[in-house]
């Protein structure tokens, strides 16, 4: 039974060690990492000599069954974080991911307080004057108001 | 000739500090004389700058290479046309090119308020000039255009080829009319909150130098996208480029700004806030030339390292100085009654709009700054580039495309359940039926479903609104449907165009999500007379063709392209040799259809006459370009001159 698993698990591994080297192509990694050449793009819109040579080692590495994140490592530990092409999402580099949101997210919130807060006098004053909006005449303005303002969209 | 063009710059220095400090004496001692003397500087001015102009477009011209700009930027052999465009390659040139701009910028201005707005103009004409000011003490005292060299070259260095494009003809120019023409609705803004003249006058008398300027930014970042999609070589449009961010920033607040102003016109809401994000736009235009001029980041777009940055370093923080400071203490006059009917309203969803726009301008903003962020706090220089962008922005993105659809047909004040039923049930529908077919046809990518399906729903928003406004004119006057819907859109340009340009929006967010969600791309060796199969398409690469030209030698592959066994195109993908260059440049070769663009690189190519390629194939991505066109035709229905509106404006 024993050996029956161990067999059933080494050939999961070795199938999931296969199909990954099988699956993972230079396309998964090289939008992903600047090229040092200075042109300030990655790897993949590079067409230079720099880029070429990259593309040929991120090649090696897939070839002798890196995973991605072993990969990225491997160029983090030669050319520093600032060949990645996006920070990672750890550590204080994750603050550039969740700023922007939590920025867009507090909008938000600031928005539905202002906007509730500019329909409480409204509510109020319908309740406090309800004769003066129901007269005919207002009616009549209103719906005359209405009509100008789509008028004047 | 050169002594003219130094002479002009100095003088058109003194007489824009005239220009500044004139209105000032002018207005506060009611001194009518020097009001008017103010006036005319700025038809001097401009006077002057253009033959400034024209003294450095002829220097490039005669190959005079005694002047250090035209020697670095330009040669003999540099084609007619590009000596010409190689007037802004380079910094002290661009420099020029956006005070002249401004100069006639500000000279129209004073033309057309010859007769109203006299109150704030003086203070508008203070806000131009100052910003001109800064531009020309630049020029006299840090970066001369017309520096002389000690020994004249014998000729120049030349034109960087990947500017010898035509894109980089229109690219810079619109991009700077953009840029520089969000400064008169600063100018009018600022000088309301000095003068205290708060009412709508100053908002009616930008609303078409907003729009203008808003249209020019976008083209001159589209022609951008589309100069880097043929002439960079690596199938894309955008970079998320530092440079490139730095003129998408302010196109997104003036988004947001020509919404928000809607409200203040009709509902008189939100007047802080337009404040605010117009005087956020003009910053943000200044801190793009900063970005591109200070050296602090590296792009493909920057002039370098120069000694600029902290001029405008300060420039910035004077602007924003000063704004702030008119902003806070004219704020008791910007209170407004803000009331609304109901939370479900069109002011609630243009701000919505706002905040989403606003936001996406952070996120951008944000990028483009934590590099900075980072050495400064940890000492660790990182990367922020595409993959960052991309998957921050894009569901900002999607989310605006949504409320696109809902901000026109939702009415104002109050939004009740018979409004939103009759207004959404229809384009709900359609975008859920669309999710349903593209799942259906086997599409699995979920940022491509939903973008498709909110582009449908979008459309069918904007559909509808033409269809009602037509029938309903249509029963009112008698009309045919075709005759209705011209005049509808005839008599209601503002409304009708806005709704074109959200339809060109629509068409260039098809594009976008095309290359970003579907492009497929193969890398291969190929034999002379051996052929690719890819996709549908198979290519017969036909040999490697070579020949010299006057500035640059030549390689090129032909490739003949099948489609169903149909030969469908020739394409000669390319490499050219610049003389003085040492990187050759790659001339891609595109055949673009409505479904996809077919895109050949030449990469390489070896004694035995095997050559290296990459294909790709860009779905839907000639729909940017269209939705571009579309875009111009809403502008310009928006810009036109509106008769009834100005018989309105005599009358008054």
């Amino acid at each position: 039974m024993k050996r029956t698993a161990f067999i059933g698990a080494a050939i999961l591994l070795v199938f999931f060690g296969i199909s990954q080297a099988a699956t993972l192509k230079v396309a998964d990694l090289d939008d992903e990492l600047i090229c040092q050449c200075g042109c300030t793009m990655v790897v993949g819109n590079c067409s230079c000599g720099t880029a070429d040579q990259m593309r040929a080692a991120i090649l090696e590495k897939i070839n002798t069954g890196m995973s991605k994140g072993q990969i990225l490592s491997y160029f983090v530990s030669q050319y520093g974080e600032r060949i990645l092409a996006a920070p990672t999402k750890k550590g204080f580099n994750l603050m550039a991911w969740i700023i922007p949101f939590l920025a867009v997210g507090g909008g938000g919130v600031v928005v539905y307080v202002l906007l509730s807060g500019w329909v409480i006098p409204a509510r109020r004053r319908e309740e406090e004057e309800p004769d003066s909006t129901s007269s005919p005449s207002v009616d009549r303005y209103k719906k005359r108001l209405e009509r100008e303002l789509k008028d004047l969209d | 000739m050169t002594s003219l063009g130094e002479f002009t710059i100095l003088l058109a220095l003194v007489v824009a500090v005239f220009g500044f400090l004139a209105p000032i004496l002018g207005a506060r001692r009611g001194h009518q004389a020097l009001l008017s003397s103010a006036r005319n500087s700025q038809k001097v001015l401009a006077g002057l700058l253009t033959i400034s102009v024209i003294v450095l477009v002829y220097a490039f011209l005669t190959d005079d290479f005694s002047i250090e700009y035209v020697a670095s930027y330009s040669s003999r052999t540099t084609p007619f046309f590009y000596k010409i465009t190689a007037f802004w390659a380079g910094q002290k040139g661009s420099l020029l090119l956006w005070v002249w701009l401004l100069s006639v910028f500000g000279y129209l201005t004073v033309w057309q308020n010859r007769h109203k707005n006299q109150q704030i103009m003086p203070y508008v004409q203070v806000v131009i000039n100052g910003t001109c000011v800064f531009f020309l003490t630049l020029m006299v005292l840090v970066t001369p255009v017309f520096e002389k060299l000690v020994f004249p070259a014998a000729d120049g260095q030349g034109l960087n080829p990947l500017l010898q494009n035509p894109g980089m003809v229109f690219h810079p120019t619109t991009l700077y009319l953009g840029f520089v023409g969000f400064t008169i609705p600063f100018s009018f803004a600022l000088a309301a909150l000095i003068t205290g003249k708060l009412d709508d006058d100053w908002l009616i008398s930008i609303r078409r130098w907003t729009i203008f300027s808003w249209f020019f930014l976008l083209v001159g970042n589209l022609l951008g996208a589309q100069w880097a999609y043929v002439e960079l070589g690596w199938g894309g449009f955008w970079a998320w480029d530092p440079v490139e961010n730095a003129s998408f920033m302010p196109w997104l607040t003036g988004t947001a700004f020509l919404h928000s102003v809607m409200i203040q016109e009709k509902r008189g809401m939100l007047k802080v806030w337009n404040m605010a994000l117009i005087i956020l736009t003009f910053f943000l235009t200044i801190f793009g030339t900063f970005i591109t001029r200070s050296g602090i980041v590296s792009s493909v777009h920057s002039f370098g390292v120069t000694t600029l940055g902290p001029y405008f370093f300060g420039f910035m923080g004077l602007t924003l100085f000063v704004s702030i400071y008119f902003l806070f203490i004219r704020l008791p006059l910007l209170k407004s009654k803000q009331e609304l009917d109901g939370i479900l309203s069109r002011e609630s969803s243009f701000l919505l709009n706002n905040l989403l726009l606003v936001g996406i301008a952070f996120a951008v903003f944000w990028g483009t700054i934590f590099p900075f962020i980072s050495e400064a706090v940890r000492g660790v220089k990182i990367t922020v580039g595409p993959p960052f962008f991309n998957q921050v922005i894009a569901p900002l993105g999607l989310g605006l495309i949504l409320v696109t659809g809902i901000c026109p047909l939702i009415s104002w004040r109050r939004a009740t359940a018979k409004n939103l039923l009759i207004n959404f049930s229809y384009p709900f529908a359609g975008a859920i039926a669309a999710s349903v077919l593209f799942l259906a046809l086997g599409m699995r990518n979920g940022y491509g479903i939903i973008s498709f399906s909110l582009s449908v729903f979008v459309v069918t928003t904007i559909l509808l609104e033409f269809l009602r406004g037509a029938s309903a004119r249509h029963r009112l006057t008698g009309e045919s449907y075709l005759t209705s819907l011209f005049n509808l859109t005839r008599r209601n340009k503002r409304r009708y165009g806005g709704y074109i340009i959200h339809f060109g929006v629509i068409l260039m967010v098809l594009g976008i999500t095309g290359v970003m969600n579907f492009k497929v791309e193969k890398e291969a060796s190929l034999r002379q007379g051996q052929t690719l199969t890819f996709n549908q398409y198979t290519v017969r690469y036909g040999g490697l063709t070579s020949w010299k030209e006057p500035h640059r030698d030549v390689v090129a592959a032909t490739l003949n392209i099948y489609n169903g066994g149909k030969r469908v195109a020739t394409l000669k993908p390319e490499k050219a040799f610049h003389k003085g260059q040492d990187q050759p440049t790659t001339e891609v070769a595109i055949l673009s259809t409505f479904k996809e663009d077919f895109y050949a690189i030449l990469a390489g190519w070896d004694d035995q006459g095997t050559a290296q390629f990459k294909f790709l194939i860009n779905p839907l991505v000639i729909w940017l370009w269209i939705g571009g066109g579309v875009i111009t035709l809403g502008a310009i229905m928006v810009m036109w001159p509106d008769r009834r509106r100005r018989i309105k404006e005599a009358r008054k």
